[in-house]
């Protein structure tokens, strides 16, 4: 699953293969929700913003036509409709032409990359339940005994949690470390 | 690691998040923080990039899948009614009826050869997700077995969309046309079929669903059995449920006017259940299903639906250059027979006359 197929995969869907596109779609769809929420308050706006990307993508796939990046292009759109929606202001449609034509922020999209793919590579080296304690604990700082009534589990659990997943962040990274 | 200071690196902020540094990174990395705006921004992206990736659930399989479904939701109705076929599957098993006269023979291919599979078009191990399309022109019928060992008779002019293999909890398929299920009983695992209005839902039962994008209703017949039929407006879902019986045929109304029920529907018996769009009447289910056997049974039915059938069946294109002759009512049974003998067998009761060309059929009033 390399980017570089993503035009081929392009091709594919433009002769109507849904089946291209649904690759694209699941390739995409966790970091453009994600980058989405930088730019809208709640996950389920940043999911809607990005299936509307979608749906627009299929129904004009015989008009768009992928040279360079497919991928500088999802982003692009993504930033651009999730601040038109937050803002509301600008309520009339753009058409696809001027929204290719858009700036593409390249280092903001560089950025961004960067820092989901080293994210996304530690929180998955943690189990769900771990993960979910952990950020409650560090990002909504919530105490061990909070967290326990949030989860529904025992103080003790709650520790032993965080502990694990400590001690994954940390052997995930040294391996890392070691093998760059 | 020793030089926290030139750049930024995803590494140190994960590090400092998660609270995995010895105290002097953490010092380093602190200064670091401290020099500009702009690390810090860079440090908070992280951190809220880390904070929504959790949130949002999205490395959840199950997340990116709901997510897909909601997009194909959207974009289905579009692919139904797409002219060109869409993911056609490499080989498609059918027979067609017109080239050959002796019908008889058809259906010893169709149905005592057993049943046709149909390989996954990629024809990669990548399974999940992959999707075959079955597409059944004008004049052919086929007839395949799903990956849990349902049985499907597909009508004329029908397009069917199935998973290569049901990895879900659901079964589903989506369906354009009309077709037959014999579903394999798995009461864990509900087999759904999507069509552009409604969603029918069941366990393991026998059923037929007509749903052709250029008729105005949605008809599911059961035989036996029971099965659930939902619409797909989940703005007006409240009541809009059906339960069918067996023996009983449900009918949608895509157009929402009642007013505008067929003459079919008033004829019947007063409906068992009723709601805006639903009618559910007592069929003979047998008769809705007689065209997997190559019969065409027509209870009342005008010349101008009979030719709509006709055409699908045999693959023709049928015009009537007279109005009065459209409306010309016919109940009977055509069976196994070439569509120059269909034509013959209707001018018994009607004075009209046709001329075939190729494949366009003229009626006119004699």
């Amino acid at each position: 699953m390399n980017s570089d197929s993503d035009i081929t995969l392009w091709k594919e869907v433009q002769a109507g293969s849904l089946t291209a596109f649904e690759i694209l779609f699941k390739r995409y769809y966790p970091p453009l929700c994600v980058y989405a929420l930088q730019f809208l308050p709640d996950s389920d706006l940043a999911k809607d913003t990005v299936q509307e990307l979608f749906v627009t993508l299929w129904e004009n796939r015989n008009e768009l036509t992928f040279t360079s990046s497919f991928k500088s292009y999802l982003y692009a759109s993504i930033r651009f409709n999730s601040i038109r929606r937050y803002n509301k202001k600008e309520a009339a449609d753009i058409p696809l032409e001027k929204l290719r034509e858009l700036p593409s922020k390249a280092d903001d999209q560089l950025e961004f990359e960067e820092l989901y793919l080293a994210i996304m590579e530690t929180i998955q080296a943690l189990p769900e339940r771990c993960r979910r304690t952990f950020v409650l604990s560090r990002f909504e700082q919530l105490s061990y005994t909070q967290i326990a009534e949030k989860m529904n589990i025992s103080v003790k659990t709650v520790e032993a949690h965080i502990s694990k997943a400590l001690r994954l962040i940390h052997k995930s990274l040294d391996h890392k470390l070691h093998n760059p | 690691m020793k030089k926290v200071s030139n750049n930024r690196n995803p590494e140190w902020a994960i590090r400092y998040i998660a609270g995995v540094m010895d105290e002097n990174d953490r010092k380093n990395f602190e200064n670091w923080l401290n020099i500009s705006e702009e690390n810090r921004r860079y440090y908070e992206r992280a951190k809220r990039i880390w904070k929504h990736i959790t949130i949002a659930e999205i490395t959840n399989q199950e997340t990116i899948n709901l997510g897909w479904k909601k997009v194909l939701q959207r974009i289905l109705p579009e692919i139904l009614i797409h002219k060109k076929p869409i993911l056609l599957s490499p080989k498609i098993h059918t027979t067609p009826f017109t080239k050959l006269a002796a019908a008889v023979v058809i259906f010893a291919i169709l149905f005592s050869g057993g049943f046709f599979l149909i390989k996954n078009w990629t024809g990669n191990t990548f399974t999940e997700g992959i999707y075959n399309e079955l597409v059944v022109p004008d004049g052919q019928q086929a007839h395949l077995l799903l990956s849990d060992g349902s049985k499907v008779w597909l009508n004329a002019g029908t397009r069917l969309r199935f998973p290569a293999h049901f990895h879900n909890v659901k079964r589903e398929v989506w369906l354009e046309g009309e077709a037959f299920f014999k579903v394999a009983k798995n009461p864990k695992r509900i087999f759904y079929v999507h069509t552009t209005d409604i969603t029918i839902k069941v366990v393991g039962t026998s059923f037929n669903v007509k749903a052709y994008p250029d008729e105005d209703m949605i008809e599911t017949t059961l035989l036996s059995g029971i099965v659930k039929i939902e619409t797909n407006d989940s703005k007006n879902k409240a009541g809009k449920d059906i339960l069918l019986q067996p023996n009983h045929k449900a009918i949608y109304y895509k157009n929402k006017k009642t007013e505008k029920i067929t003459e079919k529907a008033i004829i019947a018996t007063p409906s068992q259940d009723r709601t805006d769009k639903f009618v559910s009447l007592p069929v003979n289910a047998e008769n809705d299903v007689s065209w997997k056997e190559g019969k065409l049974i027509f209870d009342n039915e005008t010349l101008q639906v009979i030719a709509k059938k006709l055409e699908r069946r045999y693959g023709v294109t049928i015009t009537i250059a007279d109005e009065e002759l459209k409306q010309y009512r016919y109940t009977g049974v055509l069976k196994k027979i070439s569509i120059e003998q269909a034509i013959k067998a209707l001018q018994l009761t009607a004075h009209f006359q046709y001329k075939i060309t190729d494949n366009e059929i003229i009626i006119t009033a004699k």
